[in-house]
């Protein structure tokens, strides 16, 4: 018998409370990463929508200042066909730079060319009241030099640089947040990864947590069905040599049928019963398993009272239990069985007469557990009692034979008719009976 | 089984009641329309400021129809005010809902686009889905002022960015035409 594996709980380890508190942690820092990316990408947004705003302004007054200066070719190459179109596109353009300086959010840059350009305007609509006021068609063609030189003045001085600053910085806007953004995306790949790798960790190690708790449930659960078969065999053993010792009325045979069934029953080394000496207290070997067995009953093996752990048990009365002989003070090896490892000495005790000792041994260590201890002294208590029916069975035997003897010895005296003859029936019997070679019978007579 | 009833009956009333506050708080009437949709509508007898060609069912020069400031007023007048996101102040905003303008012009049931052009050649489209989703104005006023085209008029359209946030500001800023000369119908 073996004892019960102790019982383990299904919990965590710390490994993986510190993966789980990582992995935890990754997900805080994702998250945020993910925020972090959301929010900048807003702002992206904003500032490139601005940067593309400010472009598309500039191009557009690029735009309509080129169509202001055609229109007013057109208008000062033909004097009969008027300003209409001149004043609506410069109404256009005003417009526009309106537009570009509500947009330019403190860019110094373009609020100098807005104001440029206003001023630029108003020297036109200057340079446009005198023709008109004049009213000499001739003087037009002469005033579309200065006309002209006023458009590309502005264009290639306040237009173009402002606009080719806005292009580049536009497009570097570009290129820079394209590379924080993929930066970012990186990040988050990278993120992404290690989220996937320690959630697979994870998983896995929990998977392998469960596997082991079943398998050790399971396992639980066929060790508490072996104790249990363990158990019944047991109490099998126990009642099947109760029930045999109950009838064995002499006391060797008795210890033979113990040893040999106690060993059979649960696989035992060695097994053996001592019994007290009543005259020097020591305990006799009386019977054990095997040819070692036999050896050391023809060797006439004893052991005196208090030593070794037999000696002990005889003399404490209590059931000496070494699941390790090496870790035993005053264990005493026997040359016969060099195999034991593990031993239990169970005193055989009646009331308070201790009778003998049945002792096992095991070839492992831890080889006995508890419930072997408690087992034996179980059979040593039925042994005690068994041994003290044969020994009564034997003494009223023994007390029968004599009066039976006695009984005989006196018929035949009385069937004598004289004194001699019944003095030498006597004496004959009484010879036959205690095997003497002479037998006398002598009178002394008193004076 | 009643009590219940008439709970779940007054929550979609409120809930309803509350879609329809949104758009009804967006704008203000100013003046209500003078002419019914379906009506003809004259040539202009001041300077036209808008044509309209395609899919409408209305015209009066040819196969557009010309229009002038007195007629757009006539089709009656709303006004809200919103951040525009052009001239970066908010402003106040008044002229034609662009859903009660097709309605007068007689645009086709089935119309899915309106193309609009400015006086520089600039052209933008809007669906109609859009116009039927959102108030957006066609507006002749900013800030009580009727706009001249270095103001940006003497038409622009306006989307009610402020109330309506699932508009994408983004998206939506450059269809802010301003200086509208025509509308296509598509």
């Amino acid at each position: 018998m073996n004892a019960s594996p102790s019982s383990r709980r299904w919990r965590l380890s710390p490994a993986q409370i510190a993966l789980g508190a990582v992995w935890s942690l990754f997900i805080i820092v994702i998250e945020i990463s993910i925020a972090g990316t959301y929010l900048a990408s807003q702002a992206d947004v904003n500032t490139f929508s601005q940067a593309g705003d400010s472009v598309t302004n500039l191009a557009n007054i690029q735009r309509q200042v080129l169509q202001l200066q055609v229109k007013t070719n057109i208008a000062l190459n033909n004097p009969g066909a008027g300003f209409e179109d001149v004043k609506q596109q410069r109404a256009i353009l005003a417009s526009q730079v309106r537009v570009l300086l509500a947009q330019a959010s403190g860019d110094k840059d373009i609020l100098t060319a807005g104001d440029a350009i206003s001023k630029s305007l108003s020297e036109f609509d200057a340079m446009l009241a005198d023709l008109q006021r004049d009213a000499l068609p001739e003087a037009y063609a002469a005033a579309l030099p200065r006309f002209n030189d006023l458009f590309e003045q502005l264009e290639r001085d306040q237009i173009k640089p402002v606009y080719d600053r806005a292009e580049i910085y536009f497009f570097n806007n570009i290129s820079t947040r394209m590379q924080v953004q993929q930066r970012a995306q990186i990040f988050l790949l990278g993120m992404g990864l290690l989220f996937l790798v320690s959630s697979i960790v994870l998983i896995a190690s929990t998977i392998r947590t469960s596997r082991a708790s079943f398998e050790n449930a399971r396992t639980q659960v066929v060790s508490l069905e072996a104790a249990v078969a363990e158990r019944t065999r047991a109490l099998t053993a126990s009642i099947d040599i109760s029930r045999r010792l109950s009838v064995i009325l002499d006391q060797n045979q008795l210890i033979t049928q113990v040893v040999e069934q106690v060993k059979q029953a649960f696989d035992y080394y060695h097994v053996h019963i001592y019994l007290v000496d009543e005259k020097t207290q020591d305990l006799v070997m009386a019977g054990g398993t095997g040819e070692t067995g036999k050896a050391l009953l023809a060797h006439g093996h004893r052991i005196a009272r208090g030593r070794g752990l037999v000696g002990r048990a005889a003399e404490t009365r209590k059931t000496i239990f070494a699941p390790d002989i090496s870790k035993e003070a005053g264990w005493l090896p026997n040359p016969l069985l060099p195999e034991t490892k593990s031993e239990i000495a169970a005193p055989i005790i009646i009331g308070e007469q201790v009778l003998g000792v049945l002792d096992v041994q095991q070839n492992v260590v831890d080889g006995l557990a508890t419930e072997d201890a408690e087992f034996l002294q179980s059979i040593a208590y039925q042994v005690a009692s068994a041994i003290k029916n044969a020994r009564s069975y034997t003494q009223a035997q023994q007390k029968i034979a004599v009066e039976s003897i006695v009984s005989s010895i006196g018929q035949k005296i009385q069937n004598t008719t004289s004194v001699e003859r019944a003095l030498e029936v006597a004496a004959r019997e009484f010879g036959r009976i205690t095997g003497a070679k002479d037998t006398r019978v002598t009178i002394h007579m008193h004076k | 089984m009643k009590r219940t009833l008439f709970s779940v009956i007054l929550v979609a009333a409120i809930l309803l009641v509350g879609c329809n506050t949104k758009s009804a708080q967006t704008y203000a009437v100013v003046s209500s329309a003078e002419m019914k949709p379906g009506d003809a509508i004259p040539v202009p007898s001041e300077e036209a400021i808008l044509t309209v060609s395609g899919r409408i069912g209305i015209t009066n020069v040819g196969n557009t129809l010309s229009l002038d400031l007195a007629t757009l007023e006539r089709f009656g007048l709303v006004k809200y005010e919103v951040n525009d996101p052009w001239l970066g102040s908010k402003n106040l905003y008044t002229g034609v809902l662009m859903s009660e303008f097709l309605k007068f012009i007689g645009a086709a049931s089935d119309a899915s686009n309106i193309q609009l052009t400015a006086l520089d050649d600039y052209q933008v489209n809007i669906s109609v889905a859009d116009i039927q989703k959102w108030p957006i104005l066609l507006a002749l006023q900013t800030n009580g002022e009727y706009m001249t085209v270095e103001f940006n008029g003497p038409t622009r359209i306006i989307f009610p960015f402020d109330d309506y946030k699932e508009i994408d500001q983004v998206a939506y800023k450059d269809l802010w035409i301003w200086n509208i000369k025509a509308m296509e119908i598509q």
